[in-house]
C-alpha cells in the first residue's frame, strides 16, 4: 500500500469514527443532569418568555428531531447558535482557536524537542551526575500539580518580581496606545506567553525526557550502534544520527496521543493564566450547557485528535522506512 | 613483520556475579594477505578478541595486560580520537548478517559513504557515492540498490552490503565475526567464495571468527582454536586439521560431520564449557579431557610449539 | 533526516534556549513601565461579556460593561433609593383616566454626535413588543401603545393598570434607532415571511418568533453607542475592554446631592480574568483598581492587611431559602412547616457556616429594598435558646395532633439533643416517611451546601427523618422545577429587582405548573387576590401596604423558609480613586463611575 492510499483509507477511517464521536457527544450531553434552560432564565423572565427561549433553540424538539437537525447541521458547516453568546458557534471558535493554537503548539514543540534532546543526552551520559540531576529534576516537575506549580510561578515571577504579567494574552496599555507598533505587540504577546509555556513545559518536559531517555538507552544496545562505533564515526554523529532516531520514533507516537490529553491540561492553565482560548470555552459551555458551543468545541478537539494521529502515522512512516502501509 | 600481533591479552568483565575470566593470555599474529580464523563454542571469548582489536570492549570490560600491535602500534595505548581513526581506516569488521547491523532508518548506500567521509576528508559527497557504488560491484550488489533501506534487502544482499561497507576504507585488516551465520547454506557458499576472492583480490588480511569449523577450515590459511578464554591451538589449517595436537581440537573434529572423505560417527564432547567466573585450577579443559592427568588439574599448561608454527596449550600434546 | 548535519549543534542550541529566555526576562524588564493612558478606572472581571447586544444580554458582565452606554429614562437615586429622572426630564406624569403615562426628554447626543429623540424611545419599545424579546417583553406586554407626542415627548397607553410600569418599563434601557433599524428590518421580514399577515399565538407565535428573534440577538454587536459617561473604544475578545470618557454626556454639569457629576476619569479598562486567584493577586499589585465581584471569604484576611485595599461590604440583592413541596404530607400541613422554622435557627447558620458575612432574613424581600421590606413578618423562634426551639416546635406538633414513640428534648447548643426524636406520626397515625433535603454540591456553593448539613442535623434529632442529598445545580433545579419531584431544597435568589412583582410569580397558583416558578404548589386563594391586586395598584403607597401584608402571609403560611441575605465584599486601591458609592448590590454602580476622583 501507498502512502496516498494509506492516507485516504485513514481518512475514511477517521471519518467514522469522527460520526461515532458527533453521536457519542450528542447522546452524553442529553444524559447528562442539568437543563440548558434554566441557566438561561433569571427570576424576571416570565415562563412564555422561557417558552420562547427553548423554542428558538430547537430545545422543545422530541430528541430524535434535534439529532437529526444536528447532523445535518454539522454537515452544511453550522454548528448553530451559542445559548450564551447568541453567536453563531464557528464564529467563537474561530477567535478561540488560534490562540489556544499559538500557545499549545509552541509548548508542544519546546517540550518534545527538549524532552527528546535532554532524554538523549542523559542517556548517552548514563550514570553522570547529570544525568541524575536531571533526570530527578524532570521526575519532579512531572509530578507537579499544574494549578499550583502555575500559581507559584505567578507569585514568585509576576507578583513579587515583576518580571512577566500575571495574566491574559496582552497589555491592554500596549496594544491601545497607538504609537504601538507590531512589533512591540508581537513582543508583548511573547512576555506574556513566558509563563504559561515555562508551566507547560516544566509540567511535560520530564515525561518526554524519561521516556526518549529509556528508549534511547535500549536503542544503544542495538547492533547498528555498534557498528557505527566500529567505523569510527564522531560519538555526536552515533547519538545523534544513529540512536536518536530510532529511540524517538515511540516518543513521537506518544506526542500524538498526548495531544489528547493536554486539551484537559490546557483548560486549567488557560483558566489561570487566562489565556482566552479554547479551554476555558469548554469548561465554561459545559458548565453552562451550552450544548452547541461545548459539542462544537468537543468535536473540534476530536477532529484535532484524529488529524494528529494521522499526521503521526504520517512523521512515523517518514521516520521509520521500514514502515510502509 | 606480522601487521597484527596480540600478546598475552587478559581480559575480565566485572559483572554483578564477579569477575569473568574471558580472555586469559591469547597470543597471535597476523601477516599481510593472511586469513587467520578463530573457531571455538559461543562464550569462548572470540567476539571478545575481535571488541579488544576493534577497542569496543563493553564498558565493564577490563584489559588486564597483553599488547595488541597492528604494525608495530599498540592498540591499547590509543585514546579514543586516535583509535577512531584506526577503526574502519586500518581495520574494519564484518558483522554477523543475523545482527541488525545495519541502521533500518537509513539508506544502506548513505551509510557506507557516512563511513568514507568520516575517514578520508577529500572525498567530496559525490566521489564518495561513486566509491560505494563501485564497491556495491565489487561484491555483486546492484549499485541502483544503494538507495534502498536494509529492510528492503534479503539477508545475503545485507551480508553483501556489510562487506562492502567493509572496505569502504580499504583497511588493511578486516574482522569478520560469524560472517555467514543464519544465511542458507548456498548463500553461505557464494558470501564465501566472494570473501575469500576479494581477500586475494585486495590482497588483505582477515581475521575470521566463527563457531562453525568447516567454514573456518576453507577461508583460512591458519586456524586457532579457543577454550574459555584461551587460545589452545594454533597452526596452519591443514595440520591442525589433520593432526590436531589439542585434545579440544579433537573432540571439536570428531563433534563436526567431515567435509570430505568418508563419513563417520560423530562424538560430541562429554561435559560443558566451565563458566568463567570460576574457571577450573589447572588446564581450564581437564574436566571434559578424556587425557587428563594430575598435573593437568594442577597446573596451567603452558603454550608448546611441536612442529614449527603448531602451538598447543597442552601439557600432553598429542604429537 | 537522513542528511542532516553530521556535527552536532546541541551546545550550540542550548546556548540558544538559554539566550531566549534571558532575552524574555530582559524584555520584561524593558516593557515594564506601560504607557499612561490618562487616569483609567481598571476593572477586573472574572470573566468576558458573551455579546455586547442589549437584546440579547444575559450575561452580568455584559450588563456591567453596558451600565456606561446605554442609558434608561429613570435611575435610582443613592441616597433616597427612589427612581430620579435620568434620560426622562421629570417626572412621568400618570393619568388613570385614559390609562396613559406621559414625560419629556433631555437634550443628549448619541456618541455619533446625533440627537437622542422620542423616536429612539419608541423604537426601543417597538422591537421589545414586536418580537416579545424574552426578559423584557413581560415589562411591556401590557402597552397598548408608545407615541411621541412631539420631538421630546412620549406617551404611553396601557392596556390595563400594571404597576411594574415604574420599576421596569420606565427603566429600560433606550437603544439608537438609526444604528439598529437595518437589523430590525431583516427580523421584521423574517416574522413577515413566517406569518404572513395572520395573527399567531401561543406555540405558532413561538415558531414564528424564532428565526427574527436569531437575527435580533445573534448580531454581537462589537461597539455599542452610548448616551451615556463613557463610549465604548476597543473589544478586545479574551482580554479586555476599553470605554472613554463621554465628553458630551447629558448629565456632566449637573449637580447631584450637591456634587457636581463627573464623570472624573479618562476612561474605564476592563481586564478579563478567568479566576479569583490572579484577579485578588492583580488587586494587591495594581493590575487594577476594583474587583468587581465578591471576594471570597478565604481571601478576605489577606486583603485586610494590605494598607492599599479598602473593602467595601453590601448586602446582596437576593436570599437563600429553604423550601418545602406543599403537595407531599406532612410538608403540605403549615404547622408542620412552623415547626420546621422553630427548629432552623438562622442566626447560628450565619455564624457558623458565614462566619457572619451575612444578615439573617424573616421575609421573602430582601431588606435594600428598603420601601416594600416588611420587618414585622411573624417570625419563629428568633432569639430563643435551642431547648426552648425544640420544646415549641414540639408543643406545636403536638397541639396538631403529631406523635413520637420517644419526644425530642432539645440539649444546649443547635443540632444538641438530651433526648432524639423518634417514630414520628401524623395526626392521622400515618409514620412520617423518610425524605430528601436538596442543595447544590460544596463545591458549587459550600455555603447552601453547609447549611443543608445542618438542617438534616438539626431535623432528624427532632424525629423528622430527613436525608440530605447535594447534587449538581442543574439536575437539581431539574428536579424541583421540571420534575417536582422533591421534599425540601435550599436554593437563592440573586439580583432580585426593585420590583416586589416577582412574589406574584413565585407563589401565585397560576405558576404551580411543570416549569413553573411555583414548584413547591403554594396555593392560597387571599394571596393570589391580593398578588393580583398589587400587579396593578399604581399607587406605591397603596401598593406598598398590599405587598408587606403580601409578606405576613407567606411567612404565616411559609412555603419558603428565609434563610440569609449574603454579604458581598468588594476590594479597591485606595490609593488610586476615592468616592466609591455604595448601593443596592455594591459598589459597582453608574454612580461610583460618575463620582469617584483620583487620588492625585
Amino acid at each position: 500500500m501507498n502512502l496516498r492510499l494509506f492516507v485516504l483509507v485513514r481518512s475514511v477511517q477517521i471519518l467514522i469514527t469522527f460520526f461515532i464521536i458527533m453521536t457519542l457527544l450528542f447522546v452524553l450531553f442529553r444524559l447528562a443532569p442539568g437543563d440548558p434552560v434554566a441557566f438561561l432564565t433569571d427570576p424576571q423572565m416570565t415562563e412564555e418568555e422561557v417558552a420562547l427561549l427553548s423554542q428558538q433553540f430547537g430545545l422543545d424538539q422530541p430528541l430524535h428531531r434535534q439529532y437529526l437537525l444536528y447532523v445535518w447541521n454539522f454537515i452544511r458547516g453550522e454548528f448553530g447558535i451559542s445559548f450564551y453568546y447568541h453567536r453563531p458557534v464557528v464564529e467563537i471558535l474561530k477567535d478561540r482557536l488560534p490562540k489556544t493554537a499559538l500557545l499549545f503548539t509552541t509548548a508542544t514543540i519546546l517540550y518534545a524537542f527538549a524532552g527528546i534532546t535532554w532524554g538523549k543526552i542523559l542517556a548517552w551520559k548514563r550514570g553522570s551526575l547529570l544525568d541524575t540531576s536531571v533526570s530527578l529534576f524532570g521526575l519532579l516537575t512531572h509530578t507537579f500539580f499544574l494549578p499550583w506549580l502555575a500559581l507559584i510561578l505567578i507569585w514568585i515571577f509576576a507578583y513579587h518580581l515583576g518580571w512577566f504579567p500575571l495574566n491574559a494574552m496582552i497589555s491592554p496599555e500596549i496594544w491601545l496606545d497607538p504609537e504601538s507598533g507590531w512589533l512591540r505587540k508581537g513582543l508583548d504577546i511573547l512576555h506574556h506567553m513566558v509563563l504559561p509555556l515555562a508551566v507547560l513545559f516544566l509540567t511535560h518536559f520530564g515525561g518526554y525526557t524519561l521516556v526518549m531517555r529509556s528508549t534511547m538507552l535500549e536503542t544503544l544496545r542495538e547492533d547498528y550502534i555498534l557498528t557505527a562505533r566500529a567505523k569510527g564515526l564522531p560519538e555526536k554523529v552515533i547519538r545523534n544520527r544513529h540512536a536518536a532516531p530510532n529511540a524517538a520514533l515511540p516518543v513521537v507516537t506518544s506526542l500524538g496521543l498526548s495531544l489528547a490529553f493536554s486539551i484537559n491540561g490546557g483548560a486549567i492553565t488557560e483558566t489561570i493564566f487566562s489565556w482566552p482560548g479554547l479551554g476555558r470555552e469548554l469548561v465554561f459551555s459545559v458548565s453552562n450547557s451550552d450544548y452547541p458551543l461545548a459539542q462544537a468545541s468537543f468535536l473540534l478537539i476530536a477532529a484535532f485528535v484524529l488529524v494528529s494521529n494521522l499526521i503521526v502515522d504520517i512523521i512515523y512512516a517518514y521516520l521509520d522506512p521500514r514502515i510502509r502501509y | 613483520m606480522s601487521l597484527l600481533e596480540v600478546d598475552s591479552l587478559t581480559v575480565h568483565y566485572l559483572t554483578a556475579k564477579g569477575k569473568v575470566h574471558a580472555l586469559e593470555e591469547v597470543s597471535f599474529d597476523l601477516k599481510k594477505g593472511e586469513a587467520l580464523g578463530l573457531v571455538g563454542e559461543s562464550g569462548c571469548g572470540k567476539t571478545t578478541v575481535a571488541m579488544a582489536i576493534m577497542k569496543l570492549l563493553a564498558p565493564n570490560a577490563r584489559v588486564l595486560s597483553g599488547k595488541i600491535l597492528l604494525r608495530g602500534e599498540d592498540l591499547l595505548r590509543k585514546g579514543e580520537e586516535e583509535m577512531r581513526k584506526v577503526r574502519w581506516k586500518e581495520v574494519s569488521m564484518v558483522f554477523q548478517s543475523a545482527m541488525n547491523a545495519l541502521n533500518p532508518v537509513h539508506r544502506v548506500g548513505d551509510q557506507i559513504v557516512e563511513a568514507i567521509l568520516a575517514h578520508d576528508g577529500s572525498f567530496s559527497e559525490e566521489e564518495a557515492q561513486k566509491r560505494v557504488s563501485e564497491l556495491f560491484a565489487l561484491v555483486g550488489l546492484d549499485p541502483n540498490r544503494m538507495r534502498d533501506y536494509p529492510h528492503q534487502y534479503s539477508g545475503g544482499m545485507r551480508q553483501r552490503a556489510i562487506i562492502a561497507m567493509a572496505l569502504a576504507c580499504e583497511p588493511s585488516l578486516v574482522i569478520a565475526d560469524e560472517p555467514t551465520t543464519a544465511l542458507d547454506v548456498v548463500v553461505q557458499d557464494q558470501i564465501l567464495g566472494e570473501m575469500k576472492r576479494l581477500q586475494m583480490d585486495l590482497h588483505l588480511s582477515l581475521l575470521y571468527i566463527s563457531h562453525d569449523i568447516s567454514i573456518i577450515a576453507r577461508a583460512c590459511d591458519r586456524m586457532g582454536v579457543m577454550y574459555a578464554g584461551q587460545l589452545v591451538e594454533l597452526g596452519p589449517t591443514q595440520k591442525v586439521l589433520e593432526a590436531p595436537l589439542h585434545p579440544y581440537t579433537r573432540g571439536l573434529l570428531n563433534s563436526y560431520p567431515s567435509l570430505r572423505g568418508p563419513k563417520k560417527r560423530l562424538r560430541p564432547i562429554p561435559g560443558e564449557p566451565p563458566n568463567l567466573w570460576e574457571p577450573p585450577e589447572g588446564c581450564r579443559f581437564h574436566p571434559r579431557c578424556p587425557r587428563a592427568s594430575e598435573i593437568c588439574r594442577s597446573s596451567c599448561p603452558p603454550v608448546v610449539s611441536l612442529e614449527n608454527g603448531h602451538f598447543a596449550r597442552c601439557h600432553r600434546p598429542r604429537s | 533526516m537522513h542528511h542532516s548535519s553530521r556535527g552536532s549543534s546541541t551546545s550550540y542550541r542550548a546556548r540558544l534556549m538559554w539566550g531566549l529566555f534571558g532575552g524574555l526576562c530582559l524584555l520584561g524588564i524593558l516593557l515594564g513601565p506601560y504607557p499612561a493612558q490618562g487616569e483609567l478606572l481598571k476593572v477586573g472581571l472574572l470573566d468576558e461579556p458573551k455579546t455586547l447586544n442589549p437584546f440579547a444580554v444575559k450575561d452580568i458582565w455584559a450588563a456591567k460593561v453596558l451600565m456606561s452606554c446605554y442609558q434608561r429614562l429613570y435611575y435610582r437615586d443613592y441616597r433616597s433609593n427612589k427612581l430620579i429622572p435620568w434620560l426622562a426630564a421629570g417626572d412621568p406624569v400618570w393619568d388613570p383616566e385614559d390609562l396613559t403615562v406621559t414625560f419629556r426628554l433631555r437634550e443628549a447626543r448619541w456618541d455619533d454626535g446625533s440627537s437622542f429623540t422620542a423616536e429612539d424611545v419608541i423604537f426601543t419599545a417597538g422591537v421589545i413588543m414586536k418580537f416579545r424579546l424574552p426578559r423584557y417583553w413581560n415589562n411591556w406586554s401590557f402597552v397598548e401603545k408608545i407615541e411621541a407626542l412631539d420631538p421630546q415627548t412620549v406617551r404611553i397607553w396601557l392596556k390595563k393598570p400594571m404597576a411594574i410600569l415604574w420599576e421596569r418599563t420606565l427603566t429600560t434601557f433606550v437603544v439608537e434607532k438609526s444604528k439598529w433599524e437595518p437589523l430590525v428590518q431583516r427580523a421584521e421580514e423574517a416574522l413577515y415571511k413566517a406569518l404572513g399577515a395572520k395573527e399567531a399565538r401561543g406555540r405558532a407565535l413561538r415558531v414564528a418568533l424564532a428565526k427574527p428573534l436569531e437575527i435580533l440577538t445573534s448580531f454581537p454587536n462589537e461597539r455599542p453607542e452610548s448616551l451615556g459617561p463613557f463610549t465604548f473604544q476597543q473589544w478586545r475578545k479574551g482580554s479586555f475592554i476599553f470605554l472613554k470618557r463621554n465628553e458630551n454626556f447629558f448629565a456632566k454639569d449637573m449637580t447631584f446631592h450637591g456634587a457636581p457629576v463627573g464623570p472624573y476619569v479618562d476612561g474605564i479598562l476592563f481586564k478579563v480574568f478567568g479566576n479569583m486567584d490572579t484577579a485578588v493577586l492583580a488587586l494587591k499589585k495594581g493590575s487594577i483598581d476594583y474587583l468587581w465581584w465578591g471576594i471570597e471569604s478565604g481571601y478576605l484576611d489577606d486583603l485586610k492587611k494590605d494598607p492599599k485595599i479598602q473593602i467595601f461590604s453590601t448586602l446582596k440583592s437576593g436570599y437563600r431559602y429553604l423550601a418545602f413541596n406543599l403537595r407531599r404530607p406532612p410538608l403540605s400541613d403549615r404547622v408542620f412547616r412552623q415547626a420546621v422554622a422553630y427548629l432552623v435557627d438562622k442566626d447560628f447558620l450565619v455564624q457558623r457556616i458565614l462566619h457572619g458575612q451575612a444578615v439573617t432574613l424573616d421575609t421573602v424581600v430582601p431588606p435594600d429594598n428598603t420601601f416594600y421590606f416588611n420587618p414585622h413578618t411573624p417570625t419563629y423562634g428568633k432569639g430563643l435558646a435551642w431547648p426552648e426551639r425544640v420544646k415549641r416546635a414540639r408543643e406545636l406538633l403536638l397541639r396538631a395532633g403529631y406523635r413520637w414513640a420517644v419526644e425530642p428534648l432539645g440539649g444546649k447548643i443547635p443540632g444538641q439533643f438530651m433526648t432524639k426524636g423518634e417514630g414520628l406520626t401524623m395526626p392521622d397515625g400515618r409514620p412520617v416517611k423518610k425524605m430528601h433535603l436538596l442543595t447544590p454540591p460544596a463545591d458549587y456553593d459550600a455555603q447552601r451546601a453547609q447549611a443543608g448539613n445542618m438542617i438534616q442535623q438539626w431535623l432528624r434529632g427532632f424525629g423528622i427523618p430527613i436525608q440530605w442529598r447535594p447534587m449538581s445545580f442543574g439536575a437539581m433545579i431539574k428536579r424541583v422545577r421540571a420534575q417536582q419531584d422533591f421534599d425540601m431544597f435550599v436554593s437563592g435568589w440573586g439580583a432580585l429587582g426593585s420590583d416586589p412583582d416577582y412574589l406574584r410569580s413565585f407563589f401565585h397558583s397560576r405558576s404551580d405548573r411543570p416549569k413553573g416558578r411555583n414548584s413547591g404548589g403554594y396555593h392560597n386563594p387571599e394571596f393570589d387576590n391580593l398578588a393580583d391586586i398589587q400587579a396593578e395598584t399604581m399607587d406605591l403607597q397603596e401598593r406598598r401596604k398590599i405587598v408587606l401584608r403580601l409578606q405576613e402571609i407567606l411567612m404565616e403560611d411559609l412555603p419558603y423558609i428565609p434563610l440569609y441575605v449574603p454579604i458581598n465584599l468588594e476590594g479597591v486601591r485606595k490609593d488610586r480613586f476615592r468616592g466609591w458609592i455604595q448601593m443596592t448590590g455594591g459598589i459597582g454602580n453608574l454612580w461610583s463611575f460618575l463620582c469617584i476622583k483620583p487620588m492625585k
